[in-house]
C-alpha cells in the first residue's frame, strides 16, 4: 500500500513547529542592542518634539 | 572648573562579576560609592549615595534589576542606569531600554570594549550634567 500525504497532520507539526520556534527567546547581540537603543532614542526625542 | 570624580554604584550578585567590573571603572578613575548584591539593597544605595551612574544585573536576588530600574526611575527619574547582564532577550532589552535604562551592556563583552561603553556613557553624562549646571 502506497504511503498517503497526510495534510492534517502536517499542518499540526507546523503548528507544533510554530509554537517550539516562538516560545524560544530571540538573543540579541550587543551590536544589535546598541542599535534598538539607537530608534528608541530617535523614537523618543520625535515623540518630545511632536508635543 | 575642575571636573568631580564620577561616582558608581555597582549592583551584582556574583562578587567575582563585581570585582572584575570594580577593577575596570577604578581604572577609569571613577570611584565606587557602594556595591550590593541583591534588588533590595541596589535601591537603598542609590538612595544613600544618589551615584552619577548605577551599572545593575537583571538576576538579581530578591528584586530582579529590571523592577529595581522602574523602581528607581520612579523616584529619581533623571537617574542613570546602565544593565549590566548576561540576559540578551530582545523583551528583556526592549523593556528595559523603553522604561528608561541609558544603555544595556553584555558581560560577555571583551573588557576592552567594556571599558569603552562606560567611557563613552560618562563622558556623555558629564557633559549632560556640565550643560544642565551653566
Amino acid at each position: 500500500m502506497s504511503e498517503r500525504f497526510d495534510l492534517r497532520q502536517m499542518r499540526e507539526e507546523i503548528k507544533l513547529d510554530e509554537k517550539i520556534f516562538r516560545a524560544k527567546p530571540v538573543l540579541l547581540i550587543q551590536k544589535e542592542i546598541n542599535e534598538m537603543r539607537e530608534k528608541l532614542g530617535k523614537a523618543k526625542t520625535k515623540g518630545r518634539l511632536a508635543t | 572648573m575642575a571636573s568631580r570624580e564620577t561616582r558608581v554604584v555597582l549592583v551584582d550578585d556574583e562578587i567575582h562579576i563585581r570585582y572584575l567590573i570594580r577593577s575596570i571603572i577604578r581604572a577609569e578613575g571613577y570611584v565606587v560609592v557602594g556595591e550590593a548584591n541583591n534588588g533590595e539593597d541596589a535601591i537603598e544605595l542609590y538612595r544613600k549615595h544618589l551615584p552619577d551612574l548605577i551599572l545593575m544585573d537583571i538576576n538579581l536576588p530578591l528584586k530582579t534589576g529590571d523592577v529595581v530600574l522602574s523602581e528607581i526611575l520612579k523616584e529619581f527619574p533623571a537617574a542613570k542606569v546602565v544593565m549590566l547582564t548576561m540576559v540578551a532577550d530582545i523583551d528583556t532589552v526592549k523593556r528595559c531600554l523603553e522604561m528608561g535604562a541609558i544603555d544595556y551592556i553584555l558581560k560577555n563583552n571583551p573588557v576592552d570594549e567594556i571599558r569603552r561603553m562606560l567611557r563613552e556613557l560618562v563622558a556623555s553624562i558629564m557633559s549632560t550634567d556640565e550643560e544642565v549646571a551653566s
